[in-house]
Formats: C-alpha cells, sequence, structure tokens
C-alpha cells in the first residue's frame, strides 16, 4: 500500500492497532482462563477428551 | 529432485519475496506532497488591496462583510480568519515602511486538523487542498486547539448546523472546472502569489533570492515549518514581523502526537499482563497464608487435644486413686466398725456371764 | 432532610433542596439558550479559544476527579487491600455518575451533539488522542456501569443476574484500569500536538503521563474528601462495616497519595529538565508554575505523610481538599491560563456567565443524583443478603 503522508501511514497502522487491540484484550481474558481456570487435567492425566469438554462448560 | 528444477524454485522464490516487498530502511518518510500544487507568496510585492478578500469572499459565497473591501482603513488593525472570511491582509510596521502579509490555511503536507480530527473529516487531497467534511463533523474543535496557525474557525451562532470554516484552496471549484486558479491568486493586480507545483516553486524562490540580493529574508517560510505547507511564503522582514511565528518547529503533527499514541497499545498489552500478575501474586499469598492459618489452627487443636487427653488421664488416674483410697477407707472403716461391733459384742457377752451365772 | 416518609410540601424546603432547585432552574432556563441560540449565545469561546470551562472544567476536571473509582477498585482487588472493599462502591458510584456528566457537558459543548456517536460508530479518525479519549470513556462508563449494577440488582433483589456480574469483577476492574489509564493520559496528551499554543513550562512530552499520575492522586483524594462529605450528611445510610473501615481506607490513601505527589512531582522535575525550561521559572509563568508545583503538589505530598504518620484525620481532610485543587488547578493551567500565552491579553478568555451556570447545574445534577442513589440501594452498607460475599 502507497501512502503520500506520515498522516496517511498513520491512519492504517493505528486503525490496524486499534482492530488487534481489541483483539488482545479479549485474548488476554481467554489465557488467562485457559491459563487459571482449569486445574484438573493436569492432576489427571489419563482424563479421557469428553470429561475435558464438559470441564470447561460453566 | 532435479537440480535445474530446484534452481528454478529457489530463483521463483526469491522473485517472490523481491517484488512486492522491497527491503527499505526503517525510516518513515512519505514525500507524496511535495511536487503537488502549493502557492508562493512574495512579501515584498504586496500592495495590500484586499482584492484577494474579495475574491475569496465572492468565490466562496461568503457573505459581504460589515466593513467593503474597498475600505483599506481597517488594515489598521490586526485581523485573524472567522466564519467567513477565509482571508484576510493584515499591515504590519516596520522600519523600512509597512509591510503587507496574506494570511490563510497554509494547507500543511501533515495538517494538524487532519491528525487531530476524531472523525477524520479532513483529509489533504491529491491537489493539495486540506479538505474539511462537514457531513461527519461533530463540533469537537481539536481542529482549531491543534492548528499551529491558528487557521480553522467555527460558525458558533449556529444552532443546529454550525461548520469549521476554513480556506479550501479552492479546491472543490477547481475541480469542478470553475476556476483555473484558486479566487486570491487570480485576481491579485501585482502577481503577489504563483500557484505551481511546491518543488518548483521552492526554487523559484531562490531563483529571486539570487536575483534580488539583499532583499529577501533568505528563507521559505513553510518549507519545512511543521513539516511543510504546501503554502509558502518569502518576506523582505524578517517572518516574526510579519506575524509568522519562527517558533514552530520542523516537526509535522503527527510527529507530535507519535510518542503518545504510540503507548497506547503497549499499555493495552502490558497491563493486563502486570495487574493480572499482581493479582496471582496476591491469590497465591492468601492462599499461603490460608494455608499455612489452617496447619496452625489443626495443630494447635491437635496440641490442645492432646494435652486435653493427657489430663484427662491424670485426672482420670487421679480419680481412681482417690476411687481406690475411698474403698479403702471404706473398707478399714468397715473393718474398724466391724471389729468395734465385735469388740463391744464380746464386751456385752463378757457382761452377761455373771448374771447367767447367778442366775443359775 | 429525610423526606422519603413525609409527603407535605413545607418539609421539602430545606436550604440544600431550595439551592440545588434554583441552580437547576437556572441550568434548564440556559440549556433552553443553548440550544435554541447556538454556542455564541451562552459561550465567550472564539477562534482563538475554542475550548473553555466547559472543557478545562467538565472534561478535564471531571474525569480526573472520577478518578476515584478505578483506583479504589484497583486497590481492593488487585493490589489486595481487601479493607477497603466498603469504600469501592461509594468510589465506582461517584465515577460512574462523574463519567456520566462529562458526557452530558459534551452535549453542551460539541457543536453537534447527535453526532457523538460519530468517532466511535462512522468514521474513525485513529490518528487523534480524541479518538482514543472517546473511545475510552465510551468503553469506560459501560465498564463503570457494570461495576455498580450488582448494587442496583441487590436492591431490586434480582439475585442471579447478580452473580453473573460478581463473577466478571476481577476482568471489569482490570479493563477499568486499562482503560482509565489511556483517556487519562490521553487527556493531557490531547495538547502534544500544539508545542506552539502552550506554554513551555506545561508542554512536555511526558504531558501524558502527568495527567495519569496526577489522576492517581486526584482520584485517591477525591474518595478521602467525599468520604468525610458523606460522613457527614449521609451518615444514617452506612453501616458498622462502612465505618469500622472508614478510619483505615483515609489513612491508606492519604499515604498512598503522598507516595502519587512524590513520583508526580519527580515527574514535572524531570519533565523541566528533560526541556532544560529552569530558566523560565524567573519569569511570571514561572513562579505561577511554582506555586502549583510547590504549593499544590508537593506541600500536599507532604502534609498527607505528616497526617498518616500522627493518624491526623482533620490534617488529611484539609489535604484532600488541597490536593483536588490543585489537580483542577493544573488542569485549568494546562487549558487556559497557560494555553494561547502567546496571545495579547484582550485576545484572552474569560467564561461568560452562562458557561458557568452550565458548569454548576452540572456538578448539581451529580449530587442529586448521588444522594438519591445512595439513600435507596446498597452503596454505603452491606445488603443483608449478601453480607460478606465479595
Amino acid at each position: 500500500m502507497e501512502f503520500s503522508s506520515l498522516h496517511e501511514f498513520f491512519m492504517h497502522t493505528k486503525t490496524m492497532t486499534y482492530l488487534l487491540m481489541g483483539g488482545i484484550l479479549v485474548g488476554a481474558v481467554l489465557w488467562w482462563q485457559f491459563l487459571m481456570g482449569e486445574k484438573r487435567q493436569i492432576e489427571n492425566p489419563h482424563q479421557t477428551d469428553e470429561e475435558n469438554g464438559q470441564g470447561h462448560g460453566h | 529432485m532435479k537440480r535445474r528444477s530446484f534452481l528454478g524454485l529457489m530463483g521463483a522464490a526469491g522473485a517472490g519475496l523481491a517484488v512486492p516487498a522491497p527491503a527499505r530502511a526503517g525510516v518513515k518518510d512519505f514525500r507524496g506532497f511535495l511536487e503537488t500544487p502549493g502557492v508562493l507568496f512574495d512579501g515584498t510585492r504586496c500592495i495590500g488591496c484586499r482584492k484577494c478578500e474579495l475574491a475569496c469572499n465572492q468565490v466562496n459565497n461568503l457573505p459581504e462583510p460589515e466593513v467593503p473591501f474597498d475600505n483599506l482603513e481597517i488594515l489598521d488593525s490586526r485581523r485573524r480568519t472567522d466564519a467567513s472570511t477565509f482571508t484576510v491582509v493584515n499591515k504590519f510596521e516596520t522600519p523600512n515602511g509597512p509591510v503587507y502579509r496574506k494570511n490563510q490555511c497554509n494547507h500543511c503536507l501533515e495538517p494538524a486538523c487532519a491528525s487531530s480530527c476524531f472523525v477524520a473529516a479532513f483529509r489533504k487531497n491529491t491537489d493539495s487542498a486540506v479538505d474539511y467534511d462537514d457531513s461527519v463533523c461533530v463540533g469537537c474543535r481539536y481542529c482549531m486547539i491543534a492548528c499551529p496557525f491558528e487557521i480553522p474557525t467555527y460558525e458558533y451562532h449556529k444552532v443546529l448546523t454550525p461548520r469549521v470554516m476554513k480556506c479550501t484552496l479552492c479546491g472543490p471549484q477547481m475541480r469542478a472546472g470553475e476556476l483555473r486558479l484558486p479566487g486570491c491568486v487570480d485576481i491579485c493586480p501585482v502577481e503577489a502569489m504563483i500557484y505551481g507545483p511546491r518543488n518548483e516553486l521552492i526554487n523559484l524562490a531562490n531563483r529571486r533570492f539570487k536575483q534580488f540580493p539583499g532583499r529577501y529574508v533568505e528563507q521559505i517560510y513553510g518549507e519545512h515549518e511543521m513539516g511543510g505547507t504546501s503554502w509558502m511564503y518569502i518576506s523582505g522582514t524578517p517572518f516574526r514581523q510579519v506575524g509568522l511565528r519562527e517558533d514552530l518547529g520542523t516537526k509535522s503533527a503527527p510527529e507530535l502526537t507519535a510518542g503518545a499514541l504510540a503507548a497506547v497499545p503497549v499499555v493495552v498489552a502490558v497491563w493486563p499482563v502486570l495487574l493480572g500478575g499482581i493479582y496471582a501474586i496476591n491469590k497465591r499469598k492468601e492462599k499461603i497464608a490460608a494455608q499455612e492459618q489452617k496447619q496452625a489452627v489443626a495443630a494447635a487443636v491437635a496440641k490442645s487435644k492432646e494435652e486435653a487427653e493427657e489430663k484427662l488421664a491424670t485426672s482420670l488416674s487421679k480419680a481412681e486413686e482417690a476411687a481406690n483410697r475411698r474403698v479403702d477407707n471404706e473398707v478399714k472403716k468397715a473393718v474398724k466398725e466391724a471389729l468395734a461391733k465385735k469388740e463391744e459384742e464380746l464386751k456385752a457377752a463378757d457382761a452377761s456371764k455373771p448374771d447367767e451365772e447367778e442366775g443359775k | 432532610m429525610s423526606t422519603e416518609t413525609s409527603t407535605d410540601f413545607k418539609s421539602y424546603l430545606t436550604p440544600f433542596n431550595i439551592i440545588t432547585g434554583l441552580i437547576i432552574i437556572a441550568g434548564l432556563i440556559v440549556t433552553v439558550i443553548r440550544f435554541t441560540g447556538g454556542l455564541a449565545a451562552v459561550t465567550n469561546l472564539d477562534d482563538n479559544y475554542p475550548w473553555g470551562i466547559w472543557i478545562s472544567f467538565d472534561l478535564l476536571c471531571g474525569v480526573a476527579l472520577a478518578a476515584g473509582g478505578y483506583t479504589t477498585a484497583a486497590a481492593c482487588y488487585v493490589f489486595g487491600f481487601k479493607k477497603y472493599q466498603s469504600a469501592v462502591r461509594p468510589a465506582v458510584l461517584t465515577a460512574f455518575l462523574g463519567y456520566v456528566l462529562v458526557v452530558l457537558a459534551l452535549h453542551y459543548d460539541v457543536g453537534r451533539p447527535w453526532r457523538l456517536p460519530y468517532p466511535i460508530f462512522v468514521q474513525q479518525g485513529t490518528t487523534s488522542l480524541l479518538f482514543e479519549v472517546g473511545l475510552c470513556v465510551f468503553l469506560y462508563l459501560t465498564v463503570l456501569f457494570l461495576e455498580f449494577l450488582p448494587a442496583l440488582f441487590e436492591w431490586k433483589g434480582w439475585k442471579k443476574l447478580r452473580e453473573v456480574l460478581v463473577k466478571m469483577t476481577l476482568v471489569l476492574v482490570i479493563f477499568g484500569v486499562v482503560l482509565s489509564t489511556l483517556h487519562q493520559s490521553s487527556l493531557g496528551a490531547l495538547y502534544t500536538i500544539a508545542p506552539s499554543k502552550l506554554h513551555p513550562l506545561w508542554y512536555s512530552a511526558y504531558l501524558p503521563v502527568f495527567f495519569f499520575v496526577s489522576s492517581i492522586a486526584a482520584g485517591l483524594s477525591m474518595v478521602i474528601f467525599e468520604g468525610t462529605l458523606s460522613h457527614k450528611y449521609l451518615h444514617r445510610m452506612m453501616d458498622s462495616e462502612y465505618n469500622r473501615n472508614h478510619n483505615d481506607v483515609i489513612l491508606g490513601f492519604a499515604k498512598g497519595c503522598s507516595w502519587v505527589l512524590f513520583g508526580y512531582f519527580a515527574l514535572k522535575m524531570i519533565g523541566l529538565t528533560y526541556d532544560n525550561n529552569w530558566h523560565y521559572l524567573a519569569t511570571g509563568f514561572g513562579v505561577w508554575f511554582l506555586v502549583e508545583l510547590l504549593g499544590f503538589v508537593a506541600l500536599p505530598a507532604f502534609l498527607f505523610a505528616v497526617g498518616a504518620r500522627d493518624n491526623n484525620f482533620p490534617l488529611i481532610k484539609w489535604t484532600a481538599i488541597l490536593t483536588v485543587l490543585g489537580i483542577v488547578l493544573n488542569r485549568f493551567n494546562v487549558s487556559l491560563i497557560a494555553f494561547n500565552y502567546h496571545l495579547p491579553s484582550e485576545d484572552r478568555y474569560f467564561p461568560h456567565i452562562m458557561e458557568i451556570i452550565i458548569s454548576v447545574f452540572i456538578v448539581t445534577v451529580g449530587i442529586v443524583a448521588f444522594r438519591f442513589i445512595s439513600t435507596r440501594m446498597p452503596v454505603f452498607f452491606e445488603h443483608p443478603d449478601y453480607k460478606g460475599q465479595h
């Protein structure tokens, strides 16, 4: 993409960054839950997949 | 794989890498408006006739002013642009007599108004004009705060449809083919303004500096100010004497706010990490504290239980002892009593014996 | 003052109600003039001063002084100061009302208020720091509303809805801190685009940092200040839990505020040094700058420390007021007094009386709303059904 001014360039990169920021905020919440939420899998590595699936339900 | 086809693939990969994204230095330098049209204003030529104000008023269909354009006395007072005046000529008294300078939007290469507008209502067009779109304007007036040249004005008196008003470089009229030149440039009787590609204007200015030594301050105002402007000025007196600020610097508006804008995504990425981390550390501390408390309580309970049991045992044994003693005592008492009784019986028996003997 | 049980008209005629009533009537009259006569009819704004006290006071000060919401919530839920729990709800309510009023004030200030959603929903000017402010204020207002909703649900007795929100507390608090950091700092960053208009002593590339750090001090001081006011006038709504923790909160916040002000003072010195602005201190603006920096930053930092060390509650309360005034002074300096410092005095702005009326009107609406809500919903007390459930 060609930009004729720094302003045009920033308009593009800032717009993309704002979209990314939204993704980061949602991602942070999901990652936190993945990281902190489910402890059972580690305690019982032989658990079946079905049980895991149920384990995520709230 | 055949060697030739492998090399062919390599070549294709190389070409594929090279064509769409030629490697460039990380410096972001944009030169899109260096050769687009601009205007050069020559302060040594302007005679302060206010014809440009008149033309501007007419081509933009602005309301008629209170003071007619042929009244030159108004030049004695310092004026600025307003909602019905896109350009003004001001008179400046200098040691070499009065000097006139026209003021209007400078159509920055990196417009501060565009950078500051939160609905992107301003846009620098390919013909250099900084356009304003009133169909999205909210009327926050941040553009007026941002503009270093104090150009944008506002229709404060309008109730429902107030707009930001400023010079358009006659962009709409020229695009529509109504005008060949901006109204002010076209009417000027002394050719104080020249419209043309910006780079050529800079060359022209430099030629004039050479042609008339000593006539000019050999500097083009607007070549670098605030990142450069499409409308530029040359003057015979220092620019600050004709109301052009020399302390604006060369940094453009996007550069001035780049640091603050760059910090925004950093906060979004780092704050949750830091705050979540602090939260987790506190949670863990609380958990450990709770566990320790639980353990301490359990230990205390066990200890007191043990003590209680011990106490119970001792008190039980004591009680037993006491009971035994009591039994002993009872037995002894009983024995004693029994013995005493026996003795009494014996005594009684002894006493009754003589009676029996007497009775015989 | 308690008139809930009485329907007798005369009992409403308390001094508080009469004054607020008069202010609200005056405000409504000016509102009509504003929306029928345009900005020119009620303001002294001009082309040199597009922003007057509605931006300086209602927006800049309003947002800074509503910072108590995120600071208290963060202290309690993230930094683990559980004792501040009872201070969270009043702070969140104040912050929510504060932001509602900021948005209300903006409806008076902008030219076409019905277009206020445009930057978010119609055309995004992402290079603008004002876009950042607008987006964050919009999102943060939503977050504050969600943070306060449990109190409303407890009042109404909607237990299931409350449960859902209470589970989201941590996420909401962290979102709140992120959004607050961003828009508090961006309000300062608004002025980074105009180095030629703001006096060098106040202009700095660090403006966003100054605004953010000082907002923390403002938030903490406002919690202390409001706590004192509420204690005096809304005491009947407070439970023993609130009252037991009240002194702890005040001492803790005084310490915190002193520490933050120390950091803010340090930052201001860094700003001076970084731009080599020391020589301006000898000018008139320099004296004014020193008044702000020494009298309203260094002094309160010291007084808070003394107050916290000696358990001197009256001193802490007065210092909180001093700090709040200092933040207000700073925002006025940046946006009005040191702004356009190069203009001749006849071109400078002074607010129109009707601008002041609207600002006072909006603050009054806030106080009335706060009283209305805190005398009904569980703000200063724990709802009996949810005791100890946090």
